[in-house]
């Protein structure tokens, strides 16, 4: 009988603590690890999308998170160093997260997207633009929506066939590391698409004027411009410049001018200037977005495709949680492969975001790439030109 | 005539960062690591008070007070006690490689990581010159403010007791202390002055370029490299050397494909430092 009645405590005694222990893990939030660059160069873009982040976190909480749990994020300072992204990354691992976003430099995020795939961790990044992080097959857990360079200028390229025929072309870009990066494809790309580039020109960083190369372009008789590369400060000068010295020729940039401090810096010399984008400002998803935005921030997130994207790829990313009806990584992994038609606020009106396993992006051809012009001081709308 | 104008007014730009650089070191030295973040410390101090809705000559006197104070206590906190305990030069240019890195990356973390324009003192007003030549009121003040810096600074240096302190120590710091220099004021006033050329030189190169927490850091390079292009000997080392480079420069990328002109700073180090080690001035006014 003894024996019995302690037979019987030890079951009761497991049972509770069985009980206990999953209803404590059903209790806990969900965990997201997020990577950024805090401080350095790649911060400004990352701030941008943690904001945004951040507020969708706030109200996706407030709504009652996700399969009754609410959503916590982890974030991890990658130092905009790829060897301490990985330390980061494994670190987040330890912490048991369902999924990691990148939001630092591409450089980093492809040090997660490796890193990651190993551990199996399914991951992705709302607005890493290098075109190293998507590949044929895709990698298993990593899941893109911003958009990729080559779409990016193959849009540009038939624009300018469209509008100009086969125009000869100047090309603008700042020596940063990046601007050159960037530069270089698109110049590679321009040739490769039969443009004549006239003249190449850069901008050193820090300077404070650009008329020795505003007059080279001149001279050069180009008739379309194209001003690419990374450092809006030192692109602002040169169309400045350009409008100074009175040439007529067409601007068009790369998708680096989707910043607001652009406006700001290049003032009415922005004007006309022609620039791919990820997102259309006129849809009702987007205004919508903006205008909380706006409530939270005020003007910070103005014209910021970068935070958009990260709000939508969260969203989407909560959306794969609750299809996949657990926080279990490899549930979560196959629940965004299994993407179908899901409608997404970036890209023009009517986008709908599927994933496959031969196919992990957002944007897979040039069709899907928005282009907008300065107008009146502002990013505007989203050109009909197709 | 335009280049000429452009490569002046960046030259003045790259003039005045090394007549911080020079105002220091003559006196005490030391490389100060930090001149291009005072100048960009005074721009976000700048554009932080405007922002607050203060009159315009108020944020320009409080942003340069503020960022000369901040040269001010770098020296009084870290340096001047290192170099009390003999430290290596080694350690103060570390010290001072600290000081720039929390500068650069606290004023990010405090401020963002957003560039921003700053308004230019002497207003948006352009002055056609002639066909395809033009120069801004801004760059008038650049001009202008360079004059009148490099030749305050030579009066301050040759015609007041501490500035006459500064170039004693200079020359023989421990021949100056014999006679009562009192080396500790001297590094103070150096970095105090260094500090305020460096802000106000934010108010000149800011409104034509950006304000955020990387502002100083090309200015910085190329005042340097300027510095040792013209020399120590005198504050007209780092006018000629600042002005040279500048017009090279703008020349290089007007003349030549302007990806060359990106290692012009750099060649031409190379080639004064060979031909003339002290810098171009050195053999005209000896040390």
């Amino acid at each position: 009988m003894r024996r019995l009645l302690c037979a019987i405590s030890a079951v009761f005694t497991m049972g509770v603590l069985t009980a206990a222990s999953v209803s404590a893990q059903t209790n806990n939030p969900i965990l997201i690890g997020v990577h950024l660059d805090q401080a350095k160069q790649a911060s400004y873009y990352s701030l941008l999308q943690k904001d945004a982040i951040d507020l969708f976190v706030k109200e996706f909480n407030a709504g009652g998170g996700v399969l009754g749990r609410q959503v916590q994020v982890l974030y991890e300072d990658d130092e905009n160093n790829p060897v301490t992204t990985v330390t980061k990354v494994d670190k987040l691992a330890s912490e048991n997260v369902s999924y990691i976003v990148s939001i630092g430099s591409s450089a980093t995020g492809l040090a997660t997207q490796t890193r990651a795939g190993e551990l199996k961790i399914p991951d992705g990044a709302p607005a890493n633009l290098a075109e190293s992080l998507s590949s044929d097959p895709p990698k298993p857990y990593y899941f893109r929506i911003p958009l990729r360079g080559k779409y990016e200028l193959a849009a540009v390229a038939q624009y300018l066939h469209k509008k100009f025929g086969s125009p000869k072309l100047a090309v603008v870009r700042d020596s940063t590391q990046t601007g050159l990066v960037i530069s270089d494809q698109w110049i590679n790309d321009l040739k490769k698409a039969g443009f004549d580039i006239v003249t190449v020109e850069q901008i050193t960083p820090g300077s404070t004027e650009a008329t020795g190369q505003a007059l080279r372009v001149k001279d050069s008789k180009a008739d379309v411009v194209i001003v690419c590369g990374a450092s809006i400060p030192d692109l602002a000068n040169y169309i400045k410049a350009h409008k100074q010295f009175g040439n007529p020729a067409p601007l068009i940039g790369n998708s680096v001018f989707t910043s607001g401090g652009f406006l700001k810096l290049a003032g009415s010399a922005a004007e006309g200037l022609v620039y791919p984008d990820a997102v259309d400002p006129s849809r009702p998803e987007i205004q919508a977005i903006e205008a909380k935005f706006a409530k939270a921030y005020g003007d910070r997130l103005k014209n910021q495709a970068v935070a958009l994207q990260a709000y939508e790829y969260m969203r989407l990313v909560m959306d794969a949680i609750k299809r996949a009806g657990s926080d279990d990584r490899q549930k979560i992994r196959d629940a965004m492969e299994a993407t179908t038609n899901w409608p997404i606020a970036i890209g023009p009106p009517g986008t709908k975001l599927t994933y496959s396993p031969s196919n992990h992006d957002l944007f897979t051809s040039a069709d899907q790439v928005v282009l907008r012009e300065v107008v009146n001081g502002e990013f505007g709308p989203a050109l009909k030109w197709r | 005539m335009q280049v000429l104008l452009s490569g002046l007014q960046i030259g003045s730009i790259y003039a005045l960062m090394a007549l911080g650089f020079y105002v220091i070191i003559s006196a005490t030295g030391i490389l100060n690591f930090a001149q291009g973040e005072w100048m960009m410390v005074a721009g976000v101090l700048g554009l932080t008070l405007l922002g607050f809705g203060l009159p315009y000559p108020v944020a320009v006197l409080g942003s340069i007070a503020g960022a000369t104070a901040l040269a001010l206590l770098s020296e009084l906190a870290i340096i001047g006690p290192l170099q009390r305990r003999n430290a290596s030069p080694a350690i103060t240019l570390l010290a001072l490689f600290g000081i720039m890195i929390v500068a650069r990356y606290g004023t990010g973390i405090l401020y963002g990581r957003l560039e921003e324009p700053l308004p230019p003192p002497a207003g948006s007003h352009v002055f056609l010159l002639g066909n395809n030549v033009f120069v801004f009121a801004q760059s008038i003040l650049i001009y202008v403010s360079t004059a009148v810096i490099f030749i305050g600074t030579d009066a301050f240096m040759r015609h007041t007791w501490l500035g006459r302190s500064l170039r004693v120590a200079a020359i023989d710091p421990l021949a100056a202390s014999l006679v009562g220099v009192d080396l500790g004021k001297v590094r103070l006033a150096a970095f105090g002055l260094g500090g305020l050329i460096a802000a106000t030189t934010a108010w000149l190169y800011a409104p034509l370029y950006a304000v955020g927490y990387m502002t100083g850091a090309i200015p910085g390079i190329k005042g340097f490299i300027a510095l040792f292009i013209g020399g120590l000997a005198s504050p007209l080392g780092p006018l000629v050397g600042g002005l040279l480079l500048g017009l090279l420069e703008v020349s290089a990328s007007r003349y030549l494909p302007s990806i060359y002109s990106e290692g012009i700073a750099f060649a031409l180090l190379m080639l004064v430092l060979f031909v003339r080690p002290d810098g171009l001035i050195a053999s005209a006014r000896p040390h």
